[in-house]
């Protein structure tokens, strides 16, 4: 009973992960709404969608931690980036191999500025005449915990396509989907937890877990573009009656925000216990940034919060010191001179600068 | 104008400095926006003022056969004394306006300014949107009969 044995333990490694990083772009005037992942591993197929919390768009890159279960082999997955409307805007596709106790990495990266539309009319990626495909895919075995990541579901080593909320991942339905999850064993196998997201949640006296949150906003406040800010800290605490599922950890936009310190993803907190997410904010271009994320689930719900940031917007990218300059009386026939400094505060590439002095009168200035 | 900031391309928490000359060429006040703007539309702005000031020269002299002296903001001139004074000018809208008040001695009477455009015998008010020059003018009186020389006929 993998899940359960990860209840008691909380310990990673004591099955198979994968970190699935969602890389590359998407041409499509449409948002990616969810990541459908079809996986491979063992003989199994089974496939789960990754949704952004409260349905908000998912911005690339992003990460998603998988747990298959235990044991070693190779594992293929194939990815469909899809919109609201479950129209497909690019897929991706990447394996290699997995080991148990270890986590290992794969890159799947989307393309879609790559869709050349082909001869057939298809939107998908055009595999080329070598038959290759155009996107690369990277696979690489970490041995490094992998609760860096945004995204995580978890599937049980017996799980198999099959009814949502069963057991393992199950597409769109309670089984895998981000924030939820199956919660009852595999029909199929008593013996093994389905989703692994709700064990804790009906503990065996009979308690709830309920998270509880150090700050439901984190604001980093003003970050030049290009530099990263200072690391926020986001402490979870269980304040229920009864251990938590192995939580999940979800930032929507991976992108600008990262996750710089995690020990919480897959971690079973016990009534009491917390742990510490840790936040940094990189702003890429000027402008506010703000992205919702979560953590669970606990009693099949999960705990949200907020990360924002700014960067110096607009004008203030650029600033001038003196602000204002006063020559006062200067006989005719001399001159006075005022140094002024301009500063670029963190407005990233402004491109050139240029002077203009304008005014009534400007001829004597 | 010392320029070190246009045309380049200034980094994350860079800075660059440039140097603005007022020299100013007629007197008055002047203002001007300074505003350094990238080609990315980020933009600063500084507020600059001035006042450019000159000193033009007020002469006053006194003719005629009488006696008497000319007073104004901070000077009087006497008879048989070269009178100028040096007007500080730091507007032009107007230019400054200087009074100028004319007083006889006893044996003289004031027969009026000539120059600066002034005329009359009031006060002179001038302009001073440059140097002038203004001549007040006395002149004796004329005897008056005392009452000791009236004689009953």
């Amino acid at each position: 009973m993998l899940v359960a044995a990860l209840a008691i333990s909380c310990n990673r490694h004591s099955g198979t992960f994968v970190l699935l990083k969602f890389q590359g772009q998407v041409a499509a005037t449409h948002p990616i709404h969810s990541i459908k992942v079809n996986l491979q591993f063992s003989g199994r197929t089974d496939s789960t969608t990754f949704q952004a919390p409260n349905g908000g768009d998912i911005v690339l890159p992003t990460d998603a931690t998988l747990q298959i279960g235990s044991g070693a082999g190779e594992l293929e997955v194939t990815a469909d980036a899809l919109a609201s409307d479950s129209s497909e805007l690019a897929t991706g596709s990447g394996s290699g191999s997995v080991t148990s106790g270890q986590t290992s990495t794969i890159v799947v990266h989307f393309g879609g500025e790559s869709y050349d539309g082909g001869s057939d009319g298809s939107t998908k990626p055009d595999a080329g005449a070598d038959g290759a495909p155009d996107f690369p895919v990277d696979v690489s075995t970490d041995v490094a915990d992998a609760r860096g990541s945004n995204l995580d579901v978890s599937m049980s080593d017996s799980a198999t396509l099959g009814a949502g909320g069963a057991g393992g991942l199950s597409g769109t339905g309670a089984g895998g989907a981000i924030g939820s999850g199956g919660a009852g064993p595999d029909a199929r196998n008593p013996d093994v937890s389905g989703g692994a997201v709700d064990t804790g949640a009906g503990g065996s006296d009979g308690g709830t877990a309920q998270l509880s949150l150090s700050s439901t906003v984190l604001d980093f406040g003003v970050v030049a573009v290009g530099s990263t800010s200072i690391p926020l800290n986001l402490t979870v605490t269980n304040v229920g009656t009864a251990p938590s599922s192995p939580l999940v950890v979800f930032v929507n936009d991976g992108r600008h925000f990262s996750v710089l310190q995690d020990h919480c993803s897959g971690a079973v907190l016990r009534p009491g216990d917390n742990c510490v997410l840790a936040f940094t904010f990189t702003p890429d271009a000027l402008g506010s940034l703000q992205t919702d994320g979560s953590i669970g689930p606990a009693a099949g719900t999960t705990a949200k919060f907020s990360l924002k940031g700014t960067t110096p917007a607009g004008n203030a990218a650029l600033s001038m010191n003196p602000t204002t300059v006063d020559f006062n009386l200067i006989d005719i026939g001399n001159a006075s001179s005022m140094v002024f400094t301009v500063t670029n505060n963190g407005g990233g590439d402004l491109g050139t600068l240029k002077i203009l002095v304008t005014g009534p009168r400007l001829s004597r200035l | 104008m010392n320029d070190q900031c246009s045309a380049i391309s200034l980094g994350n928490g860079s800075r660059c400095n440039f140097t603005l000359l007022f020299a100013p060429t007629a007197v008055g006040q002047v203002s001007a926006t300074l505003a350094v703007q990238s080609t990315s539309g980020a933009i600063t702005t500084s507020q600059a003022s001035g006042t450019g000031r000159d000193y033009v020269q007020l002469s006053i002299q006194i003719a005629g056969t009488g006696k008497g002296s000319v007073s104004c903001p901070n000077v009087t001139c006497q008879t048989g004394t070269p009178c100028s004074v040096s007007v500080e000018r730091t507007d032009s809208t107007p230019f400054p306006q200087i009074d100028l008040v004319a007083k006889p001695d006893s044996s003289s009477q004031f027969s009026g300014w000539s120059g600066g455009n002034c005329s009359g015998t009031g006060t002179c008010s001038v302009t001073m949107d440059s140097a002038k020059v203004i001549t007040a003018n006395f002149d004796l009186r004329a005897a008056q009969p005392g009452l000791a020389d009236v004689r009953a006929p």
